[in-house]
């Protein structure tokens, strides 16, 4: 498994690394589209798949923190690499704020409460027009000024938050404190019982995962220089929900996996038309009936059975 | 006409539409009952059960009513095979997770049907006929009579799943799996069909009050998220399980709803039952009902 998941880290790091060589601008907005994705999934599977605490409200705190971060570059002038920062501080305390009033409680209450407040929260956004400007968006200013002209800029930028991002969640999982969340996820009596603080830990892990959408989110907005409330809608949560599920919950290469693949599927798929969602929709319900390590379990399984297979010749052939 | 009659048109209209949130949350109550999973995909069979209305009463011109039973029928049917389908793993000891599970295969399930209806159906919205014509004139308020009916059915309904519930031997085996699966097994009881029942009634309640709706509102793909997102705090705020939450939570957000809509601002009507929910969730985190069984 873990040298499985080192292989194909690599893999994706080099092909990253020779990528801007070649590809043309259009190809490297889609990759930093997907990187955006793998962010939000990965955070989310830390959340999800890591802690079992299920919610609908990752996008909508990501879209937090592109309002925040946008708000406070315009209005303060701050530039737009703290006032990213700003934005996914403030995703992630208003992620204490939601995890305080829901994690106390087990089972579907988180899951009940945050999609309500995804939804209450950009019908408010798409209402202030005052502050947010509505339907129509606001316009913030670039990371790197103009995104076209400078593309290898972001790209490069986001890379880093990639690597970033994921050292950090890597570490954090193989940490006392991942142990921790993971007990809680298999059983919480049982983890109460070991003396885990059952309730902080769960919003933790809650405030962090938060804080990672919003800033993907931020970084996205100076990125596209447009902040929506389109961003987020639950049908956005579901192309995360589905990446992750379909990529292997609770796996680390999984939302990797998950993300890039989708990404470059509904990319095109999108010129047939709108079916992307539906497609995602129905593989989410298929790999969670009948495969629900998804894409990294099946890479698992496949890649210990050629490990057996080897050895086994290696045996016979020895014998 | 007196001053306050804008006032009570608005409590009127809240208890109208709190009386068909009362058929949704009560469909969410049955399924989390019986099968102690929360239906991430109520509102898509709301949805179904609109287009399903208004295909028999636009395209084949039948009278609205016979679409409402058409869109029971309809629905009851796909949440039997739904629940075959897809939530078996939950009992057979399959699943680890079972609360992840059920959620994430719901809202899986969600995600495909609302873009199932959106590649088939369009995006458009579309008006449903109305259920009857006319106004009734009560002197201080007029109100539409289709909206009256609509209301006058959804309770009629109400009335027949509490028959159903607590009357019939149906209701005493759902009752029964309710409280404890493996003993009611044990008693004779098929707590496998009974569950894909379960699950059949409990959607056909949410496809009876899209019916309902559909002329009321629009009839359009995504039009199950915000019913179906009321219906989660309605069951919260009345205690998960509890039926009579369900019904007295209902009318609470449909009269809260209504008086913010009065007093405060009309665009803001969707954010009213959120606040309610927040302050459920800090006071009284277990639901006014909290620790209500199925029997009450």
């Amino acid at each position: 498994m873990e040298q499985l998941d080192k292989k194909i880290v690599l893999g994706l790091l080099l092909i990253a690394l020779i990528l801007p060589l070649f590809a043309n601008e259009y190809t490297l907005h889609i990759v930093i589209l997907a990187c955006f994705y793998v962010i939000l999934s990965s955070s989310w599977n830390l959340l999800a798949g890591y802690s079992g605490q299920v919610s609908f409200a990752h996008l909508a705190l990501s879209s937090l923190g592109a309002y925040t971060s946008g708000l406070v570059s315009l209005k303060l002038g701050i530039p737009p690499v703290f006032s990213i920062l700003i934005g996914a501080i403030a995703a992630g305390i208003v992620g204490i704020i939601i995890g305080i009033l829901t994690l106390r409680m087990s089972g579907s209450y988180l899951a009940l409460t945050t999609i309500a407040f995804s939804e209450i929260y950009r019908i408010v956004i798409s209402l202030e027009y005052e502050i947010t400007n509505g339907q129509v968006g606001l316009s913030v200013p670039g990371l790197f000024g103009e995104a076209g002209s400078k593309i290898t800029y972001y790209y490069t930028a986001i890379a880093l938050v990639v690597i970033v991002v994921f050292v950090g969640i890597q570490k954090l999982v193989q940490s006392d404190f991942g142990l921790t969340i993971r007990a809680i996820r298999e059983d919480e009596t049982a983890a109460a019982a070991m003396g885990a603080k059952v309730v902080r830990h769960k919003v933790i892990v809650f405030a962090i995962s938060s804080a990672i959408a919003g800033l993907a989110g931020a970084f996205l907005a100076h990125y596209t220089l447009l902040v929506s409330p389109e961003m987020a809608t639950i049908t956005e949560m579901g192309i995360v929900i589905s990446m992750s599920v379909i990529g292997g919950l609770g796996t680390f290469i999984g939302p990797i996996l998950g993300g890039v693949s989708l990404e470059l599927i509904s990319e095109y798929v999108k010129e047939f038309g709108n079916y992307h969602l539906m497609i995602f929709g129905l593989i989410l319900v298929l790999v969670m009936r009948f495969s629900p390590t998804g894409l990294a379990g099946l890479l698992v399984s496949l890649y210990t059975r050629k490990r057996k297979a080897e050895q086994l010749s290696q045996i016979r052939k020895e014998a | 006409m007196n001053e306050l009659s804008p006032l009570l048109a608005q409590l009127v209209n809240g208890l109208i539409i709190g009386s068909i949130y009362g058929l949704m949350a009560l469909g969410l109550t049955v399924i989390f009952g019986v099968l102690k999973i929360v239906n991430f995909s109520h509102g898509e069979f709301y949805m179904l059960g609109a287009y399903a209305s208004y295909f028999v009463s636009q395209t084949m011109g039948l009278h609205p009513v016979a679409g409402i039973f058409v869109a029971i029928l309809a629905t009851f049917f796909l949440g039997v095979l739904i629940e075959k389908a897809l939530l078996t793993p939950l009992y057979e000891n399959k699943v680890e997770r079972k609360d992840e599970y059920a959620l994430l295969i719901t809202f899986g399930l969600s995600l495909f049907l609302i873009n199932m209806a959106l590649a088939v159906f369009g995006p458009f919205q579309k008006s449903a006929p109305a259920l009857t014509g006319g106004t009734i004139d009560l002197g201080v308020i007029t109100l539409s009579s289709g909206k009256v009916l609509a209301a006058l059915i959804a309770i009629a309904l109400l009335l027949i799943m509490l028959f159903i519930i607590n009357k019939t031997w149906l209701g005493t085996a759902l009752r029964a799996i309710s409280q404890d699966r493996d003993t009611s097994a044990i008693m004779g009881i098929n707590a496998k069909r009974l569950g894909s029942i379960a699950f059949g009634l409990g959607a056909c309640m949410a496809g009876a009050a899209g019916a309902l709706l559909g002329p009321v509102f629009l009839v359009y793909p995504i039009m199950g998220t915000v019913p179906a997102i009321k219906s989660f705090v309605i069951i919260v705020l009345g205690s998960m399980g509890s039926i009579k939450g369900a019904i007295y939570g209902s009318l609470l957000v449909g009269l809260v709803e209504s008086l913010g809509v009065f007093f405060l601002s009309p665009a803001y009507r969707d954010v009213y039952s959120f606040l309610i929910l927040i302050l459920i969730l800090l006071f009284k985190p277990k639901g006014l009902f909290g620790g209500a069984q199925w029997n009450n």
